[in-house]
């Protein structure tokens, strides 16, 4: 089967705010743990949190840009990581896994789309990150 | 980078007390809402991130940073920022430096003086007598209202309310965090050393290993005893007495249970699994508890400890000194539990009869009569003497005045026993 990319969003960057002290600090263990073992797989290929503040670019209001932070949104993303996974359902099963889902992080599974064998073939490989 | 499965045990706890404590030296107790906010902020940037980072150099410093600018923004937004700006900045300006710059000693003692202050806060006169280690808990302890509501057998929505009703009360801003000096000094203390008690207390008397969040308020009580032991201000004969006292009763915590979590009695309990360095470190604290002329209640606990702790089984205790420091106790504080524990004492010298007539004898007696243990000690005096269906009887009294389940079982047994032999 096809190795392919998953990219992960963690949404909500809230989880864990009604947790005490001792039990933030049990789940970031958890969590790191976590990170962990995916990486001894090689599941995890890399991942990072992102930064409260940011700015939106849109061509809405003549293009004016809208900044952050975001955090207020339930919705806001406050890392990404990228799996390699068999499938979209193997990608599901490790994220099902991490510890703090059941502290509210919600986790969005995207796959990466594969190079188009047609432009491989015309010689533009300008993405590819293995070149 | 170290790894965050490295930190240790109660980390995050421990930082949250010590950054709301700086961050109330440097606002103002009236600040303290925004003080715990910010830390729990704080340590939720660190739970997002230091799995992906590991661990800072400072981690203490980068929470402490990290709280403290966030407190400076939330500041900033209010108007209060305006008004308090002056004096703000004055208290605020020897933080700005970058996480790096801060250095680890000077900090470190800047922590204990911001703790200490915090701790004549939480035990403040203004505080209700009730409320002072609830607030000593969550916010010098970082235990949230859950856990507290947990350890003291209480309600959430209770601990909750006293939370509030002690916040508002800070929030009015007419008490600081300068410490008391001379007489008042001595005053607030015994304040403070009644709060650490109640704590240990509240961990000593039912843990039964079932709930181990009750050991670690006598762990907590010990942690900001020694604290205050060790700094100028609490470096006294009583201090180093309510130390030791806590320290000799704590060696001996792991023994009161058996395997099943069932209450053991002293004279049951395994002493070669007493803790030798707990005993030691309370019998130095009592030492040091004998320099001057003041006696309390504190000493004549710890000394009462340190017979048991150095007794090499039950049989050796040597119940007439454990007598005499009763009565010195009794001198002091004359109150019906006193003398209930020292008709215990009576009776291992002279008898039942002699501990029947002892209880006959306290005074205030009738105040004892909802109190199980009374009915407990009486049922054992009668038992001893052959009575066996009275002891049954009042083992059960005991039994229904109670609320702590190990307790409820230990007696049930007990009663079982006594009927066995009617």
């Amino acid at each position: 089967m096809a190795v392919s990319e998953y990219l992960l969003l963690m949404r909500s960057s809230h989880w864990g705010d009604d947790l005490s002290p001792a039990e933030l600090q049990n789940a970031m263990g958890q969590f790191t743990a976590w990170l962990e073992d995916l990486t001894s797989r090689q599941v995890l290929r890399s991942g990072q949190p992102l930064a409260d503040d940011g700015f939106v670019v849109s061509s809405r209001k003549q293009g004016a840009m809208m900044d952050g932070p975001f955090v207020e949104t339930k919705e806001a993303v406050g890392g990404y990581l990228i799996f390699r996974a068999n499938s979209i359902d193997q990608a599901i099963e490790e994220a099902r896994k991490c510890p703090a889902i059941q502290h509210g992080l919600v986790i969005e599974v995207r796959p990466i789309i594969d190079f188009c064998p047609m432009m491989e073939e015309t010689g533009m490989l300008f993405a590819n990150p293995e070149a | 980078m170290a790894s965050v499965l490295e930190l240790t045990d109660n980390f995050f706890r421990h930082e949250s007390g010590k950054v709301v404590a700086l961050l109330v030296k440097s606002l103002g107790p009236e600040h303290l809402q925004l003080a715990e906010d910010v830390v729990q902020e704080a340590l939720g940037k660190a739970l997002k991130t230091w799995p992906f980072t590991g661990v800072p150099e400072n981690p203490s410093a980068w929470i402490t940073l990290t709280a403290k600018n966030l407190a400076l923004d939330a500041l900033r937004r209010d108007q209060i920022f305006r008004r308090k700006q002056i004096q703000m900045f004055g208290a605020v300006h020897h933080w700005s430096g970058k996480v790096e710059e801060v250095e680890l000693d000077n900090f470190g003692e800047e922590v204990e003086d911001a703790l200490l202050r915090f701790m004549f806060v939480c035990c403040h006169p203004e505080i209700p007598e009730n409320t002072r280690h609830v607030l000593a808990l969550k916010s010098l302890c970082g235990f949230s209202v859950r856990e507290i509501s947990h350890a003291l057998l209480s309600n959430e929505g209770t601990i909750g309310k006293r939370l509030t009703r002690a916040k508002e009360r800070l929030a009015e801003g007419d008490i600081s965090t300068t410490l008391p000096v001379g007489e008042e000094l001595n005053i607030r203390l015994d304040g403070v050393l009644k709060t650490l008690y109640l704590l240990f207390n509240e961990g000593y008397k039912a843990s039964t290993g079932e709930n181990l969040i009750r050991e670690e308020l006598c762990t907590e009580a010990i942690r900001l005893t020694s604290m205050l032991a060790r700094l100028s201000v609490g470096n006294r004969p009583r201090v180093h007495a309510l130390l030791s006292l806590m320290l000799l009763n704590n060696a001996r915590l792991g023994t009161r249970v058996d395997h099943e979590g069932n209450v053991l009695l002293l004279k049951d309990q395994d002493r070669s699994q007493w803790d030798r360095n707990l005993i030691a470190l309370g019998l130095f604290h009592l030492t040091r508890s004998a320099a001057g002329d003041e006696l309390d209640t504190f000493h004549l606990q710890a000394a009462i400890a340190a017979v048991h702790c150095t007794s090499p089984d039950y049989e050796a205790t040597n119940w007439n000194a454990i007598l005499g420091l009763y009565d010195h106790m009794l001198a002091i504080d004359p109150s019906p539990i006193v003398a209930l524990n020292r008709a215990v004492v009576v009776a291992q010298l002279q008898g039942a009869e002699a501990g029947i007539t002892a209880v006959e004898e306290i005074r205030g007696r009738d105040q004892l009569d909802s109190y199980y243990l009374l009915h407990a000690v009486l049922a054992d005096f009668e038992s001893q003497l052959g009575r066996h269906s009275e002891a049954a009887r009042l083992t059960e009294k005991a039994i229904s005045l109670t609320d702590s389940e190990s307790e409820k079982v230990f007696l049930t047994r007990r009663r079982e026993e006594f009927q066995a032999q009617i």
